[in-house]
């Protein structure tokens, strides 16, 4: 999943509208952000299988995606905001593994339950539906956007410009199409 | 494309965002809605 996190993003912004909009965004990619710099340490490994599936393989992702890791990672992401009171700090922790918890129902079996735990575990939907994968994480974008649109309206004090955001977010997904990959 | 862009491109791909929507959920002070 990828604009997926960054409209669960929105939604928990909505939701918490007390914390800060990066930190809620940046939050659910970061395990992504991790992974991207592991990667590029050595410390996970990646193939890339053009054409094939989602043009990659990940070979070893355990200290960025495991079970175990996202929620110390949660832990760690919530204690840095600690200073901005239990619920912002509480809200980034769900932030942070909701990536998980998203993307467990599209990886392949992955997502180890500990760093090098025999046990990986993911639902595959990439590859069992390798277009309609598509079209149910357009579902959850358009539904959390229609949320955080909705309490945008009510709240007032964030969405200046909500539309805006939802279009950026349904580029994304456009972007990440499974029709320009092959 | 190597893992080393690979792992760039991803960092990228979640970092980049960010301030674009921060930007735009922004409300303006001095702009009440």
């Amino acid at each position: 999943m990828y604009a997926g996190h960054f409209a669960v993003g929105l939604a928990l912004k909505a939701r918490q509208p007390a914390a800060p909009t990066w930190a809620v965004l940046l939050g659910t990619g970061f395990l992504d952000v991790l992974f991207g710099i592991f990667v590029m340490l050595g410390i996970e490994r990646v193939t890339m299988t053009p054409h094939v599936g989602q043009g990659f393989s990940l070979d070893f992702i355990d200290w960025s995606h495991s079970l175990l890791m996202s929620l110390i990672w949660s832990f760690v992401y919530c204690a840095l905001f600690w200073r901005r009171g239990r619920p912002v700090c509480f809200l980034l922790a769900f932030a942070v593994f909701s990536h998980f918890l998203l993307d467990l129902p599209m990886h392949p079996s992955d997502l180890a339950l500990w760093p090098y735990a025999q046990t990986h575990i993911g639902f595959g939907l990439w590859n069992r539906l390798p277009t309609g994968w598509w079209w149910i994480e357009l579902a959850a974008v358009l539904a959390a956007c229609a949320y955080y649109t909705a309490r945008a309206r009510q709240i007032k004090t964030f969405g200046g410009r909500a539309l805006w955001a939802c279009a950026v977010i349904l580029l994304l997904h456009v972007a990440n199409a499974p029709w320009w990959k092959s | 494309m190597g893992s080393f862009e690979f792992g760039l491109f991803c960092l990228l791909s979640f970092a980049v965002p960010v301030p674009i929507l921060s930007w735009l959920d922004r409300v303006s002070k001095g702009k009440q809605r």
